[in-house]
């Protein structure tokens, strides 16, 4: 008995249908045929296995039709694996009910106690802590960007609180994520300012709680430098919205104002230029490579995961600028896609994460249209060879 | 007694900052090695893992690497951020003296 199977019929324009026929079980020598007025009958989804095979054995002809049925299915189980794909676009029913921001700010007063103590909540009047009110503004301007440009409730996209400590450690000069909450130490003042001056450097950190929700980029060579990059394009972008900026006029620069007054240098990052953000004599040169030809190998930071994400950086820039107006609404929203793609893995390199970006513009904005064309032009600008998009095996 | 300090890792990679750097020890004021040991010997310096657990998904913590070599003996510890509190006494001196 021939066992029933779902079934997806790919049509002229790409279309899609879902039926259920009966066909051959696996393990059967006989080509399966589907029973649709298709003008190829081979043209539905076979298990994954059996195409694989007629990709392999068939005749020229059959083994195109396979390999294209294959790109079709992959698209679509990536489809079903994560439903949350479709509800990209804010609908009317959920911009009507609007998710809330739920901010809470401590401090941990010079201690490395964490969170600390609870200094503004939301929607208290700001505090007498010109921390504490930048970090408060700057998680909303983050969660303003996300929901507004992408429909995304906070970090994990069910309104997950923020929160962030201010004042931590004794002229700390940093930054970080802790996988739980935002972490901002107030600098020495002699090379860095407090860290919560830079709203890119405030969207860079709940960026990483959003690469964590959907990517899981390990933090480690080239997955942990696309996380690093990951942060550094919608930190950017983050402050891109806030200031209403196009990707022509906007600076590309990550932590402007953080390098204290006498350090040579602008910023942290340069997105437009990496390499070129400071070159000081006590912090050295921005380390940070432009293109794979000159991507840096090493064991410190990580793996390079600040020095390599340059690369990937530039090439965001390149998309972004090249396709011109703001920023977040295409290349931000491709690169967006991406970070949600099932294909993205953990271990994912800067090869499959190109191929990504250029598999979502073409599914977003078309195959072969302006925005394909782009991506695909912007990675080869940084040395990166997109390829064919790899199928998806659930 | 040497001291090497090596700070890494943080929101940006800072060529300058990362080389580390050198104490030695016996070069020091009387009371900042007596400081020192003292801090060494709270915290069985000898003993600890040789590197702190960090959570998975956090990003741009910064990794002290503090190596003591005293006599025959050579320890080297990395410890990320958030600092655990037994530890911060002996990071932040290190910190101080290195920065002067």
């Amino acid at each position: 008995m021939p066992a029933l199977y779902p079934l997806l019929v790919g049509g002229e324009r790409g279309s899609v249908c879902a039926l259920q026929s009966d066909i051959t079980p696996p393990g059967s020598k006989e080509l399966t045929m589907c029973h649709t007025s298709q003008r190829h009958s081979i043209f539905c989804i076979l298990p994954p296995h059996i195409l694989r095979s007629i990709a392999q054995r068939g005749t020229v002809e059959q083994r195109e039709m396979a390999t294209n049925t294959m790109a079709v299915d992959a698209t679509m189980r990536a489809f079903r694996a994560t439903a949350r794909m479709f509800a990209t676009a804010p609908s009317v029913d959920t911009m009507a009910n609007p998710g809330e921001r739920r901010r809470t700010i401590y401090t941990a007063n010079h201690t490395q106690q964490l969170p600390g103590q609870r200094v503004r909540g939301e929607g208290d009047p700001p505090a007498g802590d010109v921390s504490v009110n930048e970090a408060y503004d700057g998680l909303g301007d983050t969660w303003d960007f996300f929901w507004s440009a992408y429909g995304r409730n906070s970090i994990d996209d069910e309104g997950l609180p923020l929160d962030a400590t201010v004042h931590f450690g004794r002229g700390y000069n940093n930054a970080f994520w802790n996988s739980q909450q935002m972490v901002f130490g107030d600098g020495d003042g002699q090379l860095f300012n407090r860290f919560t001056i830079a709203l890119d450097v405030i969207g860079h950190e709940l960026a990483h709680g959003v690469t964590e929700d959907e990517a899981q980029l390990a933090y480690l060579f080239q997955p942990g430098a696309l996380n690093e990059s990951v942060s550094d394009v919608f930190g950017s972008l983050v402050k891109q919205h806030r200031r209403n900026q196009t990707a022509n006029d906007a600076d590309w620069l990550i932590g402007e104002g953080l390098l204290a007054p006498g350090v040579q240098g602008v910023a942290l990052r340069s997105m437009k230029a990496p390499g070129t953000a400071y070159d000081d004599p006590v912090l050295g040169k921005d380390p940070q490579p432009a293109h794979l030809d000159d991507f840096v190998r090493t064991y410190e930071d990580n793996g390079g995961v600040h020095i390599n994400s340059g690369i990937p950086n530039h090439a965001f820039y390149l998309a972004a600028t090249r396709i011109g107006g703001y920023a977040w609404e295409k290349a931000g929203r491709i690169w967006y896609e991406t970070l949600r793609d099932p294909r993205l893995r953990a271990n994912s390199g800067f090869k499959r994460f190109a191929t990504l970006t250029a598999a979502n513009a073409a599914r977003l904005f078309g195959t072969g249209g302006v925005e394909h064309t782009i991506v695909v032009s912007a990675w080869k600008d940084v040395g990166v060879a997109v390829s064919g998009a790899p199928a998806i095996t659930i | 007694m040497q001291i090497t300090f090596k700070t890494t890792g943080g929101i940006a990679f800072f060529p300058g900052l990362a080389a580390g750097k050198t104490i030695d020890v016996s070069g020091l004021p009387r009371e900042r090695q007596d400081e020192i040991r003292r801090l060494l010997e709270s915290t069985q310096f000898f003993d600890l893992p040789e590197r702190t657990a960090v959570k998975r998904g956090a990003a741009d913590y910064q990794t002290y690497t503090v190596t003591v070599s005293d006599g025959g003996r050579q320890k080297t510890v990395a410890i990320s951020d958030p600092i655990p509190p037994d530890l911060a006494p002996l990071l932040e001196l290190l910190r101080e003296i290195t920065r002067a």
